[in-house]
């Protein structure tokens, strides 16, 4: 078999694909240490560790929350806590009107046992950080008994 | 035991693969049977390996959705159900193979030019960009374990739903979890949640090593394929060309779908362009089917991959009716072949979550951005468009390292390959890749949001969808260096220069 010469430019891409790629690879390196996290979840873990165990058994609970729904802010606070409280499902309480036990979520140190009489609920524990578990008030009728207080799994 | 689901996917997909893709390649008579310096087939190996992760475990992440409706609660059910579907799948095509393989043995000759014998630089360069954006992974996975937006409040998120079992999976698709999205398919999630339920524990370290996984098979499903259908010196080049767009590194490591979308999009398109490319091989059409209909079981998008997919192979087995004519088989076995998942895929948006899907309302679209009508003559909204592919172009690289650069550099000093230009491979890559983006820019034009605010949070992974055909439509396009070379003349002893010297002059006095 006749021996085989390559052209210059064969060189080349291979000398230029080395040096690109050379390139990239301490750009991608140095961009993933200057990396931030935006949403940082060991806060949300600790914020939620003592609410977490009380729910745990339940599908599906309320969420009331402090800010606009139609603002960022509520996503941002709403999605990080929906997380850690997985696989429990945070329903808003505007869809979940008789939801028997709701989580509450809040940004503002407030009277929280105030804001739960306004939507017809008491408050089981308060947990740092703005974090409220309240259940729904014994109504007057005979067959709407209290929920128990959910026990720890 | 966190990469246990891992393996156990890769072990469901192997035997489908290779009973649908058995040594395909060697009936196109211009695909190399080497693979560089490495003896053997090992190219097809590494392409049944990267396209078995993929299958596997969307066949575990639906067949685990599939029990759970029924009622079954366990991740073995789900795992037997897979392995017994693709057993049999695999019994059945080994029976059938001996007579058409007969047919399709390779010839015994080697190569039509050897190697180039820089591969083993062009490999280095390769592991090089491959070690680098794993490294850079890492260490974005390190800060930001559970990923990103999109990680934790849709696809982790309802992993932890499925992983909880016991109706708690219910949750995933609740019209409660409207916040986020109820409506979008389970198939990545319910595969997270079954790859938790095996380990026994939720831990970060499953959605990575499922991350990392979907990025090895797709650069091997690259690699592989381009090496398959050109040569090895192509498939070394195409995998630093491949990951060069900062995507690759950071939508892998914001562990969206976007990675398992484009993954199983370049998986349904490479066994596609390996079946165009050995004569619309039923086998690989039949493969084809079931990647393209899983694509529709990771994303939304995945409906426009399936669509292109099935009209590719549609037309350019229509193409090929003259001297094929039973030119319908390969169509039909991708229609075969696609139509469980994709009807179970219509069941689930169309009757299982209606109140959810987007296709079902409509008032509120048109509320927002007027009627379908409006929206195509609203010519700002092709101005947003171009705004933000620009503005996406601009980011995803550096000017010297740019990936747009790559491709031009590969293109510009290797050349174009005209005879290449006119196979079927290249113009069905073309073809797909051309109705893709069409596609993309339809929906963009016709979103009900103004396309700017949309695409400026979406556009970045969205590449990741079709990047990958782009790079194969490029590699499959260029020459190869072993198209370049040029014979040297042998040396010759001193008495064969005597009488080359005597015989030129004779020649200049014209004698014969």
């Amino acid at each position: 078999m006749a021996e085989l010469r390559y052209p210059a430019r064969v060189y080349l891409l291979v000398a230029l694909l080395g040096a690109m790629t050379l390139g990239y690879s301490l750009s991608r390196i140095a961009e993933a240490k200057e990396y931030q996290d935006a949403y940082p979840f060991r806060a949300q873990f600790a914020r939620l560790a003592g609410v977490k165990p009380l729910i745990a058994g339940e599908r599906q609970v309320g969420y009331l929350c402090d800010q606009d729904p139609r603002r960022q802010a509520y996503a941002r606070l709403y999605f990080p806590t929906q997380y850690v409280i997985a696989p429990t499902l945070l329903v808003p309480l505007e869809d979940a009107p008789s939801a028997k036990i709701v989580l509450g979520n809040f940004t503002r140190q407030e009277d929280y046992a105030a804001i739960g009489r306004k939507h017809g609920l008491e408050p089981v524990k308060e947990f740092p950080m703005g974090v409220v578990l309240y259940r729904r008030m014994a109504a007057p009728a005979p067959g709407n008994p209290v929920p128990a207080l959910p026990q720890p799994q | 035991m966190d990469l246990l689901p891992i393996l156990l996917a890769i072990l469901a997909g192997l035997a489908p693969v290779a009973a649908l893709l058995p040594e395909t390649h060697v009936a196109n008579p211009e695909t190399p049977r080497r693979f560089g310096f490495l003896p053997g087939t090992p190219a097809l190996l590494l392409l049944w390996a990267s396209l078995a992760f993929p299958l596997g475990s969307s066949g575990i992440g639906l067949a685990n959705f599939a029990l759970l409706l029924a009622g079954i609660d366990s991740p073995w059910a789900a795992y037997g159900l897979v392995v017994a579907i693709s057993g049999t799948f695999w019994l059945l095509l080994i029976r059938r193979k001996q007579g058409r393989n007969a047919r399709l043995a390779p010839s015994s000759g080697p190569d039509a030019a050897p190697p180039f014998p820089l591969n083993w630089l062009l490999a280095l360069v390769a592991a090089l960009s491959v070690m680098a954006v794993l490294v850079a992974m890492a260490g974005i996975l390190a800060k930001s374990p559970h990923g990103a937006w999109d990680s934790w409040a849709i696809w982790s998120l309802r992993g932890k739903f499925f992983a909880a079992g016991n109706g708690f999976w219910r949750n995933a698709v609740d019209p409660g979890f409207h916040l986020s999205h109820p409506e979008y398919p389970v198939m990545f999630s319910s595969f997270l949640g079954w790859s938790w339920r095996l380990v026994g524990m939720e831990n970060v370290a499953v959605p990575q090593a499922v991350g990392y996984a979907f990025l090895l098979s797709l650069i091997g499903i690259v690699g592989a394929g381009i090496g398959l259908l050109r040569r090895a010196s192509l498939a070394w080049m195409s995998v630093p060309v491949l990951l060069t767009p900062i995507v690759m590194m950071t939508v892998p490591a914001s562990l969206y779908a976007d990675l398992p979308m484009g993954t199983l999009s370049a998986a349904a398109a490479m066994v596609l362009l390996l079946g165009i490319a050995s004569s619309l091989d039923v086998r690989c059409c039949a493969l084809t089917g079931i990647f393209a209909s899983f694509c529709v079981w990771i994303k939304e998008e995945g409906l426009l991959h399936l669509a292109v997919l099935g009209v590719v192979a549609l037309a350019f087995a229509w193409l090929a009716r003259q001297r094929e004519p039973q030119w319908w088989r390969p169509v039909a076995a991708f229609a075969v072949s696609a139509a469980p998942a994709s009807l179970f895929f219509a069941w689930f948006r169309f009757v299982f979550v209606p109140g959810a899907s987007r296709f079902a309302g409509g008032g509120g679209s048109s509320a927002t951005g007027g009627s379908l009508f409006d929206r195509v003559l609203d010519l700002s909204r092709y101005a947003e468009i171009a705004d933000q592919i620009w503005r996406m172009l601009a980011t995803i690289g550096g000017l010297l390292t740019h990936p747009l650069m790559f491709l031009a550099v590969v293109l510009l000093l290797l050349g174009i390959h005209r005879q290449r230009t006119k196979s079927p491979a290249f113009l069905a890559a073309c073809a797909m890749l051309a109705l893709l983006w069409a596609g993309y820019l339809v929906s963009f034009v016709l979103l009900s949001a103004r396309p700017g605010t949309v695409l400026a949070a979406s556009l970045h992974r969205l590449w990741v969808h079709t990047w990958p055909l782009l790079v194969v439509v490029v590699f499959l396009m260029t020459k190869t260096p072993e198209d370049l070379a040029i014979p040297v003349p042998a040396r010759l002893s001193r008495t064969e220069r005597k009488g080359a010297k005597a015989a030129r002059g004779r020649s200049r006095k014209g004698e014969v």
